[in-house]
């Protein structure tokens, strides 16, 4: 009897340490290798030529542009993420699923379609192109245009991140801080902001993670102007194909850093999310 | 301060909560809306507290018609039957709450918060706990606690919704004996909502009884359970048996029963099912031949008829409603 349980405990283990293995395995091949790849080829000419490529100024242009762009695309979603949760998850309304489901469009819809979408809404021959031109407005091929794109593909991070955590803590407590006299913005500050702070927090961290790194929309409507329209992304594919490998890598290392750290706040939020 | 509801209606959809609700509370009182759930006493409840709109009628408190006014403005407290207390604030911020929001020119100042919090606090008898999480705290302490934050700011009209609901069953015993004697003591115009005729019975001074949106029967519990308006509140108010006799249906509750060992020509025979001894009382549960439902009979436990009484023996009994 003892050993037949001890045997299926064994196999048991056998079977979980298999997949533990796999998973491991996969981790390695596919994320840990390519990240040594990415760091061992900026540093193989020594940490000058690196320094070299991540402070050339087209670089620190890349840099401040992706910043630019972050800095603007990720606290306007943060006012749309809590505005929309706030809808979905304390009031009834007609249209309401529409609205869950419209939020999660720039996730199913391909990046390069939101850029031709606004080339063609903001472009030279595009719908409002001839209102712009006269007005001397330039959107696409220039900074409006990199954070409307930055802007489309953030839009589902924040509202995600809150909406089942909102209907989950229900109204009740919103309605205590009501009765207790509170005015909607003491209501809100008070009460409702505090208990979605973390997960408010985790979904900045991952609206800053996708700002930072995307590449597909943004490259539809920079123009890639260096020093101008660049991203770091962009930076990184333009340094890649004039073959200049050892810049192209370091500046992805740059990247890379970045999101580690955003991984790092990521885990950190999440955390006291669970708490 | 009275509240008076009159004429209000209140649908979700196509659900009726509410049909026609009249009901007027004096000052001072302490009302149980009592019923099954989705009866609307919850809804009326919200309703009066301003938390939900009326599709029609009028919410007055002492002659002034608040039914246009906010919940902020209509100076009632409430206290949820899961509490709904701040999860990230100690239990002092929780009590200080309605204190600190209030406008600057209206608003103590921080001694002052302090020293009515404590008082309050130490009401609940919960002093002790101000630095703790509500999540550090028991059922029965956070309902305490969320009671003490309703009265923080000296409310008019205390509404409870199910108060103990969530409570086990010692525990809310004890809570509802104090809410009761805490209502002789601030004698604060009181409405709870409950579903649980014991309950009602012992906190009430007067008992709202509702089903399915409107109300069948206003009284105190000695009038409703002794002179119930209709069927509903008859079987809502306690248990009852059935007896066939002739052709007649005859109801009576478990203790309107006499018992005896010896057949008699106006008594009924019964088989012991049952014998369960519930403290001050006995409950014998009879099998009469000929009908389904047994009788349940609660006679004092020192009956004479029940000693050497076994399952399985004939026992004689005659309902003897008053």
């Amino acid at each position: 009897m003892s050993t037949l349980v001890l045997s299926t405990t064994r196999q048991r283990n056998l079977g979980a340490l298999t997949l533990i293995g796999c998973a491991w395995l996969v981790f390695l091949v596919f994320l840990v290798l390519p990240l040594y790849v990415v760091l061992s080829e900026a540093i193989q000419q020594g940490y000058a030529s690196f320094f070299t490529a991540v402070l050339e100024p087209d670089a620190i242009a890349a840099l401040k542009l992706t910043l630019i762009a972050v800095g603007i695309s990720v606290p306007l979603n943060v006012v749309f993420g809590v505005a929309a949760a706030w809808c979905v998850s304390k009031y009834e309304f007609r249209g309401k699923s529409l609205l869950v489901t419209l939020i999660d469009l720039p996730f199913s819809v391909s990046p390069i379609i939101a850029g031709l979408v606004y080339i063609l809404l903001f472009g030279a021959q595009g719908f409002f192109g001839e209102w712009l031109a006269e007005h001397d407005i330039q959107i696409i091929f220039a900074i409006p245009g990199i954070v409307l794109a930055t802007l489309f593909v953030t839009v589902p991070f924040v509202a995600r991140e809150l909406i089942p955590l909102m209907q989950q803590q229900g109204t009740q407590e919103e309605e205590a801080a009501r009765l207790l006299g509170a005015s909607g913005w003491q209501m809100f500050w008070h009460v409702t902001l505090p208990n979605i702070r973390w997960g408010l927090t985790y979904g900045v961290v991952l609206c800053t993670a996708r700002a930072l790194g995307e590449f597909g929309a943004v490259s539809v409507v920079s123009g890639h102007i260096r020093g101008f329209t660049n991203t770091l992304p962009l930076h990184v594919e333009i340094l890649y194909n004039e073959y200049n490998h050892v810049a192209a890598f370091s500046v992805a290392t740059v990247l890379l850093v970045m999101a580690l750290l955003m991984l790092i706040l990521k885990q950190w939020a999440q955390e006291r999310l669970e708490k | 301060m009275s509240i008076e509801v009159q004429h209000v209606n209140k649908a979700f959809g196509d659900f009726k909560a509410l049909n026609e609700i009249n009901l007027a509370i004096e000052s001072g009182e302490l009302v149980a809306l009592l019923g099954p759930s989705g009866c609307g006493k919850t809804t009326l409840l919200r309703i009066i507290a301003g938390l939900e709109k009326p599709d029609s009628g009028h919410i007055i408190f002492n002659g002034d018609d608040v039914s246009k006014r906010d919940v902020r403005k209509r100076n009632v407290g409430f206290v949820f039957q899961h509490y709904a207390l701040f999860r990230h604030m100690t239990v002092f911020d929780n009590v200080a709450f309605g204190l600190r929001m209030k406008p600057r020119r209206q608003r103590p100042s921080e001694t002052e918060i302090r020293a009515k919090v404590m008082e309050l606090l130490q009401m609940v008898q919960l002093d002790w706990l101000a630095d703790r999480y509500p999540e550090q705290l028991s059922g029965g302490q956070r309902q305490r606690i969320a009671l003490a934050r309703a009265l923080a700011v000296q409310p008019e009209i205390l509404l409870l919704d199910e108060p103990f609901g969530a409570l086990d069953a010692k525990v809310r015993k004890e809570l509802r004996r104090w809410l009761a004697n805490l209502h002789e003591e601030i004698n604060l115009t009181s409405v709870f909502v409950t579903h649980d005729q014991e309950e009602a019975m012992e906190v009430a001074d007067r008992i709202v009884v509702m089903n399915k949106g409107v109300i069948e029967q206003i009284g105190t519990p000695a009038e409703v359970y002794e002179n119930p308006a209709n069927e509903f509140v008859y079987h809502f108010l306690g248990d009852s048996n059935q007896l066939q006799l002739n052709d007649q249906q005859i109801q009576f509750r478990p203790h309107e029963v006499e018992l005896s060992r010896q057949a008699a020509p106006e008594l009924q025979a019964g088989i012991v099912r049952d014998i369960r001894p519930l403290g001050a009382i006995t409950r014998v549960t009879l099998k009469v031949a000929g009908q389904e439902q047994p009788i349940e009979a609660e006679v004092v436990r020192d009956n004479i008829n029940l000693i050497g009484l076994q399952r399985g023996q004939t026992l004689f009994f005659r309902p003897n409603a008053s």
